[in-house]
């Protein structure tokens, strides 16, 4: 009974509490009211049933064509700031074009958009034309001044009594969920636009992209195609500031075209991933966004969302890439450095073995690591790396012996050839002592491919012997031959 | 003050008295030359002197502030088609994501003009040129695994592929290995045996009297213009490149910016 | 050149836009919103002057204080403020005034903590929005007359009788407004709105309130939000959805047209119509620029739209 009653308290309190605090409230927001979760929201993305969802997928197409296709060249023209700068400058054009016409007319926002933004490029050159600044101090001040300035517009706007303007500040971050069909015309617009002059003005875009004085020098119109640039690019911004934000439009813009930069090495290919890349990215983006509030109440932003899905592919190619990438790179030095172990290994055991004169075909794991001087757990390591590659195998009945399978014993012969050759090359022909090359010749013996050895071999006319009195392995025993031949030859060189 | 070639009739290119500035002050005075057909010229001077400066004044690269340029006897800018310029290595990007062969090809493209692609006549011609400087088997390669010395040779097939009459090149000897050297020189004089003319921005003197027919000579104004034997002389290259500073310069000097006009001989 | 012209000429706009607004004559009492300010004038009659710090169209959950706005809050003798965090940005300058010994005053305080709503999630911050029940809104008075007369001891008597008043002509609108609602089938009262402003509307009229957004228009929506509240729409039969004059339409009208419903008008949620807006519906004249026309309004375009 008491227990119960000591358990109970706690309920008391509560139901008094439940009393005492605010009634339940009769309003909700949606997300109270519609319960949702995670596979719901899948397959309802996938379904495309919303308007919504089509907006936002096809919202990222047109950005993802917007972006691909200007990103790759502001990517290649290194102008990566520029992109930035335009996506801070257009602020003030937002709160000046809705000064115009006192309300948020979507063609005066966008035309003040664009002519800030355009301003905004144009003062950056003309602050390093007429200074000896450097053009990223001119783009740091532009940048910065057009945005506070924007700013501050925008917080005067919000003090002019009884017009509705409230969602300019939606230009900073973004509001994907309102995207619209107007909003959607004016991207598709700018898509098309995009596609069009790039793809009729792809050379000339090219050649003052890669060289601008050559370009003027032939006669290409260079300044008018630059600005065209930034003017395609200043419209690709407003366009996206409604999705994805002010803040967000120059990660569309560069790291999906850097991606694509990374991954090729033709402006064209770029261009094609980059808008692939780019409209990717969105999507998933959008895609994370409507499905992550299944997993959480608070829905991930879109815009933020869409440019970690780009970060996301970037570090994906950055690490995964077959050519630049960090893993392959790694793996590839990884393989490398336990190639040239196992060639190591190989060649000690062919050097003792030389040293019976080939009388004895296994070897002593004890005297190896005696010789090598390393300890006979090492050794074993070594050894069993061979054996993994089918080279070596353990006699089991006698323990401790190592013998060099035929595979073994033809690459062992190989390396030693390399090296001697190598060394004989060294002394004859490029005076080395014949004390100095040994060092050498343990780096160059596993990099030299077959034609050079044989080009070596030729242009030393066939030795026999390295510097040192060894016999040189012929190109034979490099192909399979039983040991017994090996130990026919070793008393030849002997007599 | 410059000597003048031979009177004839039939002059490549020619300026008059003319003088180009950056930011309004100058860095070229009243240069008078006219260059015949078929030669082989260098133009030479010390750092700052206004070598780059000339050879893009005369591609209409940068306007004058006074005197004129006239190639076949026309104003510079109408003959752009006819001349072809090869600009520093250096002042490009070669991580671009570009082939050799995309890069000879833009040769073509002051023919074709904005809106044209490149046909299979302009395929050939950029092949051919790639051939001249021994670069065909690299004409797919991504250009930023090129040397030195290939970077420059697509250059120049760049500069053959728009096959004009006047090729001016900008210090196309630096940093490149002996046997690019070779090879353009080799182009060069070909190109002049085909009564082409060519001018190059140099500054070797010791390879300058073996390469060129005859030489500009320039530190800020014209101190000579001639055949090669007439212009190496001690007396004007102690002129163009010796220690003490003109009265030219001193004012340039005045007027800002000294790096530009850094005249301490330079070899 | 142009582009320095350019920009000093904005630098000009901004600064005449600051001198602008400190050189006005700062007011005896401030009111932060538009409906305190109305029932305060209301209260105080020509015997004091009363400003609003913000003005008709203004959303005070995102509302920040300018310095002209500090300065004039500092001269002012009586502050009142709607409190419950709806001035959320300047609930700490609130708190510093009263500190120095300013007389300031939060409307909600006069409300009984039972009366408060909580919506859910809120982690038991009640709902500001309490002049959405004219009832509720009257049982604020008395603290303003009182809080006044301590200010202005002169006036007592005339501010006792403008608010007795005041409280009648609220209680008649509060009448009025839950017969009009009865007008709309029992079935249809539900009210869609961009922010959750009405949960005391609702409640007082009996219509359920379903906003985007939360109490507060500080949390985004997102596209998983427009995609429910479609679903929720046309779950429900709802034929008409509403903007709010203080929040960005946009959403809602995409809302509106993804469920293929009409837009039925603007209400007023956060802040009243400008002074002399004039609106007539059913013959009833009302300015939707005081609290009483504004309620008027929002509960017209309600019926009229869902009827």
């Amino acid at each position: 009974m008491t227990r119960v009653l000591r358990y109970g308290q706690p309920f008391l309190i509560l139901l008094i509490l439940a009393f005492v605090l605010p009634s339940e409230a009769h309003a909700a927001k949606i997300s109270e009211l519609v319960e949702v979760d995670l596979g719901d929201q899948f397959f309802r993305f996938f379904s495309l049933q919303d308007a919504a969802i089509r907006h936002i997928l096809l919202g990222c197409l047109f950005m993802g064509i917007n972006f691909g296709l200007l990103g790759s060249f502001v990517v290649v023209r290194r102008m990566a700031l520029v992109g930035d700068t335009l996506s801070h400058a257009v602020l003030p054009g937002v709160a000046i074009g809705f000064l115009f016409t006192m309300s948020k007319e979507p063609w005066a926002i966008m035309l003040g958009a664009t002519l800030a933004g355009l301003l905004g490029a144009a003062t950056v050159s003309w602050i390093q034309r007429s200074t000896k600044l450097k053009q990223d101090a001119a783009l740091g001040m532009v940048l910065a001044s057009f945005f506070a300035v924007g700013i501050c517009l925008i917080k005067m706007i919000e003090r002019i009594p009884s017009v509705n303007k409230s969602g300019l500040d939606h230009f900073f971050y973004g509001q994907a969920a309102a995207l619209g069909r107007s909003d959607l015309w004016m991207m598709g617009g700018t898509a098309v636009l995009s596609t069009v002059i790039v793809i009729l003005l792809y050379r000339p875009l090219l050649a003052t992209s890669f060289d601008q004085v050559f370009a003027r020098s032939i006669g290409l119109p260079e300044r008018l195609l630059f600005h065209l640039l930034m003017f395609l690019l200043a419209l690709a911004t407003v366009v996206a500031l409604q999705a994805v934000g002010a803040l967000m439009v120059s990660a569309m813009l560069i790291t999906p075209a850097t991606t694509a930069f990374l991954l090729t090495k033709r402006m064209h290919l770029m261009l094609i991933l980059a808008t692939g890349l780019a409209i990717a990215a969105g999507m998933l983006g959008a895609f994370l966004s409507f499905v992550g509030e299944g997993l959480v109440s608070h829905a991930l932003p879109t815009g933020p969302s869409m440019a970690l899905s780009a970060g996301g592919f970037f570090l994906l190619v950055f690490l995964f890439s077959p050519h630049h990438g960090m893993v392959f790179r790694y793996r590839r030095r990884l393989s490398q450095t336990r190639q040239i172990t196992v060639e190591n290994t190989l060649k000690a055991i062919y050097r003792t073995m030389e040293s019976d004169k080939f009388q004895e075909e296994g070897i002593s794991v004890r005297r190896l690591a005696g010789d090598a001087r390393e300890t006979f757990e090492e050794t074993m390591k070594r050894l069993r790396l061979l054996v993994r590659d089918g080279l070596a195998t353990f006699a089991t009945t006698r323990g401790e012996v190592i013998y060099l399978t035929p595979d073994g014993l033809q690459h062992a012969s190989r390396v030693v050839r390399n090296h001697r050759l190598w060394e004989l090359y060294l002394t004859n022909e490029a005076d080395y002592d014949a004390d100095h090359v040994h060092a050498d010749a343990e780096k160059v013996e596993h990099i030299l491919g077959e034609d050079q050895v044989m080009e070596l071999e030729r242009y030393l006319d066939y030795p026999e012997q390295d510097p040192h009195g060894k016999r040189i392995p012929s190109l034979r025993d490099t192909q399979r031959l039983p040991l017994r031949d090996l130990a026919v030859k070793e008393k030849e060189v002997d007599s | 003050m410059s000597d003048q070639t031979s009177p004839s009739q039939e002059i490549i290119l020619e300026t008059h008295d003319l003088t180009v500035a950056y930011d309004k002050k100058p860095v070229l005075y009243g240069i008078d030359v006219s260059i015949a057909p078929g030669q082989l010229v260098g133009i030479m001077g010390p750092n700052g002197a206004g070598k780059s400066t000339l050879i893009k004044a005369i591609m209409g690269l940068l306007e004058p502030i006074g005197g004129w340029i006239k190639i076949f006897g026309e104003p510079n800018k109408s003959q752009r088609k006819r001349v072809a310029y090869v600009p520093q290595r250096r002042e490009v990007d070669w991580d671009f994501p570009v082939t050799v062969m995309d890069v000879v090809l833009m040769g073509r493209y002051g023919h074709l003009g904005l809106f044209k692609r490149p046909g299979k006549r302009d395929r050939d011609i950029a092949m051919e040129a790639l051939e001249k400087v021994n670069m065909i088997p690299y004409a797919g390669r991504q250009i930023s695994n090129l040397s030195g010395g290939q970077q420059q040779r697509v250059f120049l097939a760049r500069a053959l592929a728009q096959e004009s009459d006047l090729y001016l090149m900008d210090e196309p000897f630096v940093g490149v290995d002996a046997a690019t050297e070779s090879t353009i020189i080799d182009l060069l004089q070909e190109l002049r045996s085909q009564g082409k003319t060519i001018l190059v921005v140099h500054h070797d003197l010791p390879t300058a009297r073996r390469y060129f027919d005859s030489l500009i000579l320039l530190n800020l104004r014209l101190i000579a213009y001639g055949p090669v034997e007439e212009v190496f002389k001690e007396e004007l290259l102690q002129r163009a490149y010796g220690g003490r500073l003109t009265i030219l310069s001193e004012v340039a000097d005045a007027t800002g910016e000294k790096s530009k006009v850094d005249l301490s001989a330079k070899r | 050149m142009k582009a320095s012209l350019t920009l000093s000429l904005l630098l000009g706009l901004l600064l005449t836009s600051c001198t602008k607004s400190t050189r006005t004559e700062s007011p005896d009492v401030i009111a932060t919103t538009t409906m305190i300010a109305d029932m305060v004038r209301v209260i105080s009659g020509d015997d004091v002057s009363v400003g609003a710090l913000m003005r008709p169209g203004v959303d005070p959950h995102l509302y920040k204080a300018s310095p002209a706005d500090v300065s004039k809050l500092n001269q002012a003798k009586v502050i009142f403020y709607n409190g419950l965090l709806l001035e959320g940005k300047m609930e700490d300058l609130f708190e510093r005034l009263a500190t120095d010994g300013k007389a300031v005053h939060a409307v909600s305080d006069a409300v009984p903590r039972e009366n408060r709503l909580a919506p859910k999630n809120s982690e038991g911050h009640p709902d500001p929005h309490i002049w959405g029940d004219a009832r509720l809104w009257a049982s604020t008075v008395d603290a303003v007359v009182e809080q006044l007369s301590t200010s202005f001891p002169d006036h007592t008597e005339d501010f006792q009788g403008r608010g007795e008043g005041y409280k009648v002509a609220l209680e008649s609108l509060h009448r009025w407004a839950t017969k009009r609602v009865t007008e709309i089938p029992a079935n249809r009262r539900k009210l869609v709105t961009s922010h959750d402003a009405f949960a005391y509307f609702g409640k007082a009229y009996g219509l359920d309130v379903i906003g985007v957004q939360g109490i507060s228009t500080a949390s985004d929506p997102s596209v998983a939000d427009r995609t429910r509240m479609v679903d929720f729409i046309k779950d429900n039969g709802i034929t008409a959805i509403f903007v709010e004059s203080s929040v960005n339409k946009t959403l809602i009208e995409q809302i509106a047209a993804d469920a293929n419903v009409s837009v039925g008008g603007e209400l007023f949620s956060d802040a009243m119509g400008e002074p002399g807006d004039m609106r007539t519906v059913n013959g009833d004249t009302y300015d939707a620029g005081t609290y009483i026309g504004m309620l008027k309004h929002n509960v017209n375009a309600i019926v009229e739209a869902l009827r």
